[in-house]
């Protein structure tokens, strides 16, 4: 076993501070002809300077973080967190987190893109009422025997607006 | 550290909240992330207002890490990967600039910090600039091993590599670094 410990343990006592006492010495295989580099190294690390001042700005920069130092947030200003499941244990509570996620899923469904290849009832439906007062598009010609849905069980809907897709696809 | 007490019993104090403890810890490490960061990206503001940020980190979570060893890793870590992310985010908003202002830029920066160019030993200034011809990778091993004094284990998980490759840097490092000042003694 070499006795070679790399850094020299003395030298960072200096400015650079304390070395940790039980840093493990370098394997068996490193050569000795490293001690001589290594020397080197420890002392070049040692004249590293540190700007003036530098602990004390990184002191005063900290401190206020110290866990027992952190001052609680107002409660004025505190809000309950979502992750915090103790916010939401009384009925009231539960009462808000269900309005919040129903108030959630509405929007999320209102900005939703629609799908493509979903048709659109809801304008067919507006241009339907369109055409009963003589303002249907042209462009909705072919399909206007979808206009007379009014006579139509939900199931005669589906059928034509399936064979308006598929005439669309060919 | 307070005579007589040990990292450890610091460390458990400043994670109650004790100043004077946390005060030791500072003044105990921050030279050695700074000198760390500094070597490793040449830019003294830099390595400065990363080891202020790294510090403010680990006073959040001290009393999560209040072992000497867990502690001394988990600080030298965080340090390297803030300065890893600070990198990347600079080179994403790099804009090119000619070869000849990067020149001008080095110069000025050796003039800056005479321990590496000027007022040092010949011996330093030879180590510095073989350091300087080191890969990247050997580089790092060097300034962990060096500025942290942790184990090769510990530098290891720091960068995330096998032990095996973390010994081979450091002794492929140390024979370039051998070589290169042996070139320097020649050249003179």
């Amino acid at each position: 076993m070499t006795t070679n410990r790399g850094p020299d343990a003395t030298a960072m006592n200096g400015p650079l501070g304390r070395l940790t006492p039980d840093m493990d010495p370098y394997p068996d295989q490193i050569p000795p002809e490293f001690r001589e580099i290594e020397a080197q190294l420890a002392s070049w690390v040692r004249r590293q300077p540190v700007p003036p001042g530098l602990a004390d700005r990184v002191f005063d920069a900290s401190v206020g973080l110290l866990p027992a130092r952190r001052r609680p947030r107002s409660p004025l200003f505190q809000m309950p967190r979502l992750a915090s499941l103790s916010a939401w244990r009384g009925v009231g509570g539960r009462l808000a987190l269900a309005a919040s996620i129903t108030l959630a899923f509405v929007v999320a469904v209102r900005i939703m893109p629609p799908n493509p290849f979903t048709p659109n009832v809801e304008m067919v439906l507006l241009e339907y009422e369109g055409g009963q007062r003589g303002l249907v598009d042209p462009r909705f010609a072919k399909a206007e025997h979808i206009l007379m849905i009014h006579d139509m069980t939900f199931g005669d809907l589906t059928n034509d607006l399936a064979r308006v897709v598929a005439d669309l696809e060919m | 550290m307070r005579a007589g007490a040990s990292l450890e019993e610091t460390l458990q104090r400043a994670a109650a909240g004790d100043e004077a403890a946390w005060r030791d810890i500072v003044e105990a490490y921050t030279p050695r992330v700074f000198g760390l960061i500094r070597a490793q990206c040449g830019n003294v503001d830099l390595a400065e207002e990363i080891t202020q940020s790294t510090f403010c980190t680990i006073v959040e979570r001290i009393g999560r890490y209040a072992e000497v060893g867990r502690f001394e890793s988990w600080l030298f870590r965080i340090a390297t990967n803030r300065l890893r992310d600070e990198m990347r985010r600079r080179r994403r908003q790099a804009i090119p600039v000619e070869s000849e202002t990067l020149v001008g830029l080095a110069g000025a920066d050796a003039d800056a910090e005479p321990d590496i160019a000027g007022s040092g030993s010949q011996d330093a200034a030879a180590l510095s600039a073989a350091l300087a011809r080191l890969s990247e990778s050997d580089r790092q091993v060097i300034h962990l091993r060096h500025f942290t004094g942790l184990s090769f284990a510990a530098i290891a998980g720091i960068l995330g590599e096998p032990l095996g490759t973390v010994l081979a840097r450091q002794h492929r490092a140390l024979k370039k670094l051998r070589q290169h000042i042996g070139d320097c003694d020649d050249d003179e």
